[in-house]
């Protein structure tokens, strides 16, 4: 089991960042690249970059979105984030062993407040995944990428959470550690091919969105009139 | 319809050109002793070998092209002209670029240009590399400037070809045979069979073997890979004129070992012998047999395959010549790391891809290139076609590749960043147990120390004294050896098993009883091994005061971190008057009265006392 262990904190961990950061510079610099191409092939090639940078930042405030339609979804998922974002990067063991493997160290979360912060992701999964099931839109559109992703999280953060807490564990502590580590790998190795890649996407996702209206000049304002609300940013 | 072939070989290309990114950034950040298995003893090793003195040699068929064409005006090899001026270009660039990484401080690359060492022969071969790539830059100019706007630049260019293609050719003249002179100042590293002191000639020579092998190799090879017939005719007069000039090497060869009364050595027997049989069998005998055969001549293959021996064979040789056959002087091992192929086939793989990339883009082959461009006119116009598991449609074309390709090389990069080593491998040496009862014999192989043991003890107190040195036991023992702790030589030893002490406390419930309930769990926040510890494993020693450490020093550390602050403080007493004990020669010596005692007590057995 030492050897398992020692392997999988060892060289494995090292390759799942290695493919993490090389995989999503690569998906960025590919985006970048296809965005750059269907600009210049685009009819109307005045894009309101202003503008839809003001629109990313604005996506990014989650008290916007919870004004909007499904705030009970939009609740879920920004608990999940909030957890994704800050307990892998700011969790007080997780630090101290990048301190001690590469010497950089940064000012850490109170071990309750992340604790809090675990179980809010876990509870925040649970609903999305309720959600998931209840909405039939949802349902029907849901592909097995969905649900294994999910299900992928919810064990990475619920293992995480007893390898902090080994006295409510009811495994073994080695098997529950070797779960974590390659649950959290498998998320790293995962983020640049999958869905996931997001994390790194989103500054490009409205740039992209807005361009398919510039193949043809005025097809955005065309479409917006059809609808009855001309003179709108779209 | 694509060209599967070409994309799956570009593929491959790719990987090992991230692979080699790799290696390149870990050979920059932790320098050559990480990322090669070279040493003081063997400083030239593969790159040297391969990526120089080889890639040199690679690029002689542009030159022996263009004096075929240029000089002796024959022009049914024109076609072969510009891609030989191209493979010698790009393999000039590999040798620069080789260069850089094979350096100790690449950042001095500039020197020769400055400052002028005439009488070194790098020096020499410095200037060729960077005369000839500028030669051979402006000889590729024509290619590339040919289908550009900059029609002006492209008449001044070719007006210029002949005079440069002259330069050229005498650049490598010199440049050839100025490799050889650089192993003309080792006589006696390099093994007999190679070394000559017509070195020089002997490497001219079989660079334009060399040169037309490869010349046929990429030929055939570009025309396998683009499924476009191959140029039989030129195929077979090159194999002809390779014939000729390979006998004239093998009987150069032949006679210079003749004249220096070194034949027999061919058949010594010894490895060097077969590796230089073997040699001259791939790079010489066997090519020139086979490009004699008019059926071989006739056969794409069988050209392509004989003249991949003979590239192999004149590689080896260069290889050999400037590492391999030195290994009988230095008596050191070498055999090349991975990351040391990694580097010279990335740079091999970069260089395919630039030519593949001059290939499809400009008029190396202009009937090549029209066909290329045809096919990318209706690649580019294709629909979609969606992979059935994914549903992803990669694109076509240029699209196609930036995914694939990209893709690989980080995957490559990724695998190459985690697989290559950070730092250099500890060298070290496993510690025996000392032998012996009143005096011990400390340490094994060349260094050992023989320490009276029973004097040690007398001088400072009998038993009482035991743990002035002795500062840790094992459980239940008392006076345990040094050797049970620091176990390397020079390198420190984990002695925590935090295996056993999870088994022997009680699982995983246990956690709490070392590490307390403080997160996060690290080693300042942990129990004190003296909490549990203190009577059953620990004496109460001067000199080693920290009990809680996970790591035992190297055995050189523990030696002289305990005896030498002792031996200094009564060497500076003056009622014993002993100034010399606390020097070097105080422990580290022979001949003592102590080694006497110690050896008398085993006797040297019969058959070790007969040797001499």
């Amino acid at each position: 089991m030492g050897n398992v262990t020692h392997f999988v904190r060892g060289p494995l961990l090292v390759f799942a960042f290695m493919v993490f950061f090389l995989g999503i510079l690569r998906q960025v610099v590919v985006t970048v690249v296809e965005l750059w191409r269907a600009y210049e092939k685009a009819g109307d090639q005045h894009v309101p970059v202003s503008f839809l940078f003001k629109r990313s930042l604005g996506w990014i405030v989650p008290v916007n979105a919870l004004r909007g339609t499904r705030t009970f979804y939009t609740f879920a998922s920004l608990l999940f984030h909030a957890g994704m974002l800050l307990v892998p990067l700011f969790l007080a063991g997780h630090v101290e062993l990048i301190r001690k493997g590469i010497g950089l160290s940064w000012p850490t979360l109170p071990p309750g407040f992340s604790d809090g912060l675990t179980l809010a992701a876990l509870l925040g999964l649970a609903a999305l995944a309720f959600l998931r099931l209840a909405d039939r839109a949802s349902r029907t559109l849901g592909t097995f990428q969905d649900w294994f992703l999910l299900a992928l999280c919810f064990i990475a953060f619920l293992s995480g959470y007893w390898v902090a807490h080994p006295a409510s564990n009811p495994l073994p502590f080695t098997v529950i550690y070797l779960v974590h580590l390659l649950g959290a790998e498998l998320i790293l190795l995962l983020v640049p091919f999958t869905k996931l890649a997001h994390a790194a996407l989103f500054p490009f996702t409205r740039i992209s969105w807005e361009l398919g209206w510039h193949f043809v000049p005025g097809a955005g304002a065309k479409v917006r009139a059809s609808l009855g609300k001309a003179g709108e940013p779209v | 319809m694509e060209n599967r072939r070409i994309f799956v070989f570009k593929g491959i290309l790719w990987f090992i050109c991230g692979l080699a990114a790799a290696v390149a950034i870990l050979r920059y950040a932790f320098g050559l002793g990480a990322a090669t298995a070279l040493s003081d003893t063997t400083p030239w090793g593969l790159w040297v070998g391969f990526d120089v003195m080889g890639g040199v040699a690679l690029a002689a068929g542009g030159f022996v092209i263009a004096a075929i064409v240029h000089i002796f005006q024959k022009e049914r090899y024109h076609a072969a002209a510009r891609p030989a001026i191209l493979t010698a270009f790009l393999g000039y660039g590999a040798v620069a670029v080789g260069l850089l990484f094979d350096l100790g401080l690449p950042w001095h690359i500039w020197h020769p240009i400055i400052f002028w060492n005439i009488h070194s022969a790098l020096f020499e071969v410095a200037w060729c590399v960077m005369l000839y790539l500028t030669v051979l830059a402006l000889e590729l100019a024509p290619t590339i400037l040919e289908r550009t706007p900059f029609q002006r630049a492209y008449r001044f260019f070719s007006r210029l070809a002949l005079p440069i293609m002259i330069l050229g050719i005498m650049l490598s003249t010199l440049h050839q045979s100025s490799l050889g002179s650089l192993l003309l100042i080792m006589p006696f590293r390099v093994y007999p069979l190679w070394y000559s002191h017509l070195l020089p000639e002997l490497f001219f020579v079989s660079a334009i073997c060399l040169g037309l092998s490869m010349v046929m190799f990429e030929s055939s090879i570009t025309s396998w890979l683009y499924r476009r017939k191959p140029e039989l005719d030129m195929l077979s007069g090159l194999a002809k004129i390779a014939a000729w000039a390979l006998s004239f090497y093998l009987a150069f060869k032949l006679v210079d070992l003749f004249a220096q009364h070194k034949l027999g050595l061919m058949f010594a027997g010894t490895w060097e012998s077969k590796l230089f049989l073997f040699e001259m069998l791939i790079s010489t005998v066997l090519p020139i047999i086979l490009y004699s055969l008019p059926a071989v001549r006739r056969s794409p293959t069988a050209l392509w395959l004989t003249s991949l021996t003979s590239v192999l064979g004149f590689v080896l040789n260069r290889i050999d010549a400037s590492g391999i056959s030195q290994v009988w002087a230095t008596r050191s091992f070498y055999f090349p790391a991975w990351t040391e192929f990694a580097i010279s086939l990335g740079i091999v793989s970069a260089c395919g891809l630039v030519f593949f990339f001059i290939q499809e883009h400009f008029p190396v082959d202009p009937h090549e290139l029209e066909t290329i461009e045809r096919e990318r006119a209706t690649v580019e116009k294709s629909t979609p076609r969606f992979a059935p598991f994914t549903q992803v449609w990669l694109g076509e074309g240029w699209r196609k590749s930036l995914r694939v390709y990209s893709l690989l090389f980080v995957l490559a990069m990724a695998v190459g960043l985690t697989l290559a080593p950070k730092s250099e491998p500890a060298v070290d040496r496993p510690i025996q147990r000392a032998r012996g009862a009143d005096i011990l014999r400390v340490g094994d192989g060349p260094r050992y120390v023989y320490f009276d043991h029973k004097r040690h003890q007398d001088d400072n107190g009998g038993k009482q004294s035991c743990v002035l040195c002795h500062h840790l036991h094992m459980a239940g023992d008392v006076g345990t050896p040094c050797s049970e702790c620091h176990r390397g030589l020079y390198t420190p030893t984990n002695i925590f098993s935090h295996d056993r002490h999870v088994a022997r406390l009680g699982g995983d419930a246990s956690c709490v009883k070392c590490h307390g309930k403080r997160r996060p769990v690290d080693l300042a926040a942990v129990k004190k091994c003296s909490g549990c510890h203190e009577k059953d494993m620990m004496t109460k020693n001067p000199v080693v005061k920290v009990f809680d450490v996970r790591t035992a020093c190297s055995y050189k550390d523990a030696m002289h971190k305990m005896c030498i602050p002792c031996h200094a403080k009564k060497a500076s007493d003056p009622k014993l008057n002993k100034p010399n004990l606390g020097r070097c020669g105080a422990c580290h010596n022979s001949g003592t009265e102590s080694e006497k005692i110690y050896l008398a007590a085993f006797p040297p057995q019969p058959e070790e006392a007969a040797r001499p």
